[in-house]
């Protein structure tokens, strides 16, 4: 069993890889000082989703409320990130456990993945909404309109989602690939 | 090297179906030919043989065909390339109803001759007819046997004139013998077909690299005699069989002391005596069921022929018998090799048969448009898809005629098996103190003593909770479950010069081991 959850956890990482890198890539940039040159320009999210009017308005720094709004979404992708590994590694590790014991059995764990993956869906929200509320360690919460939360809140909900989906996908054992949606249709070779 | 084994009488016929079992978990040499002696021509356990040797060379030519289904050399599932032929069950006397008085050509003796021959055999023994078998008694079979040419023409000698050739020739050829010391055929045959391949061996002056061995059974079992029995039917009576065993232990005393027929012989027997719940004299209803001291028999015939098996210029004996308890244990099975666990290969054909019996062959029989409904899973597009993939009807052919018969020949040989190793546990120790503790079988098997040649029936269908207790089947051993054995199908690798369904065939008998 061992052997095998070692066989399949090299392409777990490569379907994570897909969006762990422009993931890891952004918080970094988030993270670095403003004047420092990064892979994605540490302005263009505060650009986006900022309320600049707002910020004139209050008489705040717009370097300062910059800073505050990367810190913010840095944390952000960081706790999506941990619940989107966290989750997708419990079930390619978890689905070599699950009991198909005879041929046509892994189709019915499909309702399983379902729930993982409607936990991990809830999940996301949970972390976004709890993010935005804390207001007492994110200024930059205020600085964002309603409109401008529910958008990221959105966008990155799919975009952590899509990388729990391929990684599954990929990192699903091989017996119980009939449970993840799509990733019956990989070809299957004595390698994959 | 060349391998032999003759199985004489019904032991003989037995011990072959045990040798069959284990020479298809790999335990067996590369090649054998296997022969069997038997007057009683319609006995039902050298009829059940024929079948199940026929089913095993059918079903190995099939999933050994190169290029085509192929489990591949490196395989160790149906390793032995076991050869027979439909006339290799040599009958001492043929015809119809043979007697002693007729063989001997009693009215055309000289008065002499014919007074030492009623001396030896009393006048019911001289007109037993003999069609079915010696009934008990050596002193008919030992002149039977010997007053009968082995001659070329027959198809049972032309096999060991063969042999002794290919020794000439500077082949190593390894003859092993069966039989029981407490029956008539076995007894009677056991000392004079070895005496007689010497005597072949001696006139075509071939000196060397002949070895006989041979696995002498003593008593392992015995049965209630009904007693509506004429008193004046002959047959082989339990309460005869120890003086029968002590005279002859005594013979075999004095010839192993003055001559090397054998070069090594195993004996073994089973104390107390396993009890057959049914008596028949003989014929084709005699079907006894597979006892556990057979199986010690099979192992001794291929320790015998293991090429590990260095056999010394002096004759060997072996003893083989279980623990003093009562209670029969995995580790009462000898071991073939150092390199060779009975045990392991033994367990694993069980999990084989189990799991293909219930899970895997099912869902492969049938037409391609019932067994689609897996195209979507792993091992069947990696195992059976990519391997019967035909270019001209560009689908998989799983579903065609050819394929279907490997399917279902298959499944007929686990059940063979299940039945095999389910009727030795119970008829084992039925009726006695003993316990087997080697599979758990009443999850999947209804032993039914009573009956006569299917004690076992086993189950159509198992409930999810039945198929739960697969992990328990084997006592005494690691908790394999069927869900360890589809993850192990879907993740172990394909060996080179594997094809078609040997490809599933054989990662599905790997999957079941250790």
């Amino acid at each position: 069993m061992i052997i095998n959850i070692l066989k399949t956890l090299p392409w777990y990482f490569v379907g994570l890889a897909v969006f762990l890198v422009p993931s890891v890539l952004l918080i970094a940039s988030l993270l670095a000082p403003l004047d420092v040159e990064s892979f994605f320009s540490n302005q263009f999210f505060a650009d986006k989703f900022m309320d600049l009017e707002t910020i004139l308005n209050d008489e705040q720094d717009p370097a300062n409320a910059t800073a505050d709004f990367n810190l913010m979404f840095a944390w952000l992708n960081i706790y999506l990130l941990i619940t989107s590994i966290a989750i997708s590694l419990s079930w390619a590790i978890g689905s070599h456990f699950l009991n198909i014991d005879e041929p046509g059995k892994a189709k019915f764990f499909g309702i399983t993945w379902t729930i993982i993956s409607g936990i991990l869906v809830g999940s996301l929200l949970i972390v976004n909404y709890t993010i935005f509320s804390w207001s007492n360690f994110f200024m930059a919460q205020q600085d964002i309109t309603v409109r401008d939360m529910n958008t990221m809140v959105l966008i990155s909900t799919i975009y952590y989602s899509l990388m729990y989906w391929l990684s599954c996908i990929l990192g699903t054992a091989r017996q119980a690939r009939s449970a993840v949606l799509l990733a019956n249709k990989l070809p299957a070779r004595n390698f994959l | 090297m060349k391998n032999f084994l003759i199985g004489i009488g019904g032991t003989g016929a037995k011990c072959i179906e045990h040798l069959v079992h284990t020479c298809s978990a790999g335990l067996g040499p590369d090649q054998l030919w296997v022969g069997m002696v038997d007057q009683d021509e319609a006995n039902g356990n050298v009829n059940k043989t024929k079948i199940l040797l026929n089913r095993y060379i059918s079903l190995r030519n099939k999933l050994r065909e190169e290029g085509k289904n192929d489990l591949s050399n490196e395989s160790n599932l149906f390793k032995t390339n076991i050869t027979t032929d439909p006339d290799a069950v040599w009958i001492p006397l043929p015809g119809a109803d043979p007697t002693l008085k007729a063989v001997v050509n009693y009215n055309a003796l000289k008065d002499e001759v014919k007074g030492l021959l009623n001396c030896l055999y009393d006048p019911t023994e001289q007109n037993l007819p003999l069609s079915e078998g010696f009934r008990g008694r050596p002193n008919i079979g030992a002149a039977a046997m010997l007053a009968t040419a082995a001659n070329e023409n027959s198809k049972f000698w032309s096999q060991i004139h063969k042999a002794i050739d290919a020794a000439r020739g500077g082949e190593e050829v390894r003859i092993f013998i069966i039989g029981s010391i407490f029956g008539g055929t076995g007894a009677s045959g056991f000392p004079n077909i070895a005496r007689k391949i010497r005597a072949i061996q001696e006139e075509k002056s071939v000196t060397s690299n002949v070895y006989i061995g041979g696995a002498l059974m003593l008593p392992y079992f015995d049965y209630d005699v009904p007693d509506d029995i004429d008193d004046g039917t002959i047959f082989a009576k339990p309460n005869q069989f120890l003086d029968q065993t002590k005279a002859a232990l005594e013979y075999y005393s004095k010839l192993f002391e003055h001559n090397k027929i054998f070069d090594q012989v195993y004996v073994t027997g089973w104390d107390p005596l396993s009890k057959l719940p049914k008596f028949e004299v003989g014929g084709n209803t005699q079907f006894n069921s597979p006892l556990f001291a057979e199986t010690y028999a099979a192992l001794g015939a291929l320790k015998f022929f293991n090429e590990d098996n260095k056999i010394a210029e002096t004759q060997e004996i072996f003893h083989i018998g279980k623990n003093e308890s009562n209670d029969i244990l995995w580790s009462d099975i000898p071991n073939v090799s150092a390199n060779l666990n009975s045990k392991d290969k033994i367990i694993n054909l069980i999990r084989f048969a189990f799991s293909y019996n219930w899970m895997y062959g099912p869902a492969l029989t049938g037409s391609l448009s019932k067994i689609k409904k897996y195209s979507n899973e792993h091992w069947f597009k990696r195992l059976i898809e990519a391997n019967t993939y035909s270019d001209e009807t560009k689908s998989s052919i799983i579903g065609n005629e050819n394929n279907q018969k490997i399917i279902m020949q298959m499944r007929e040989y686990c059940q063979d098996v299940l039945t095999w190793i389910t009727d030795m546990t119970h008829s084992t120790v039925v009726d006695s103190d003993q316990r087997m503790d080697l599979i758990l079988t009443d999850f999947f098997s209804e032993y039914q003593p009573k009956e006569n040649s299917k004690k076992v029936k086993l189950k159509e269908k198992l409930s999810s909770t039945e198929k739960k207790q697969f992990k328990k089947l084997i006592i005494d051993n690691d908790n394999l479950t069927l869900a360890n054995i589809m993850s192990n199908i879907s993740y172990m690798g394909t060996k080179r010069d594997q094809k078609g369904l040997g490809i599933f065939m054989d990662i599905l008998f790997r999957s079941c081991g250790k």
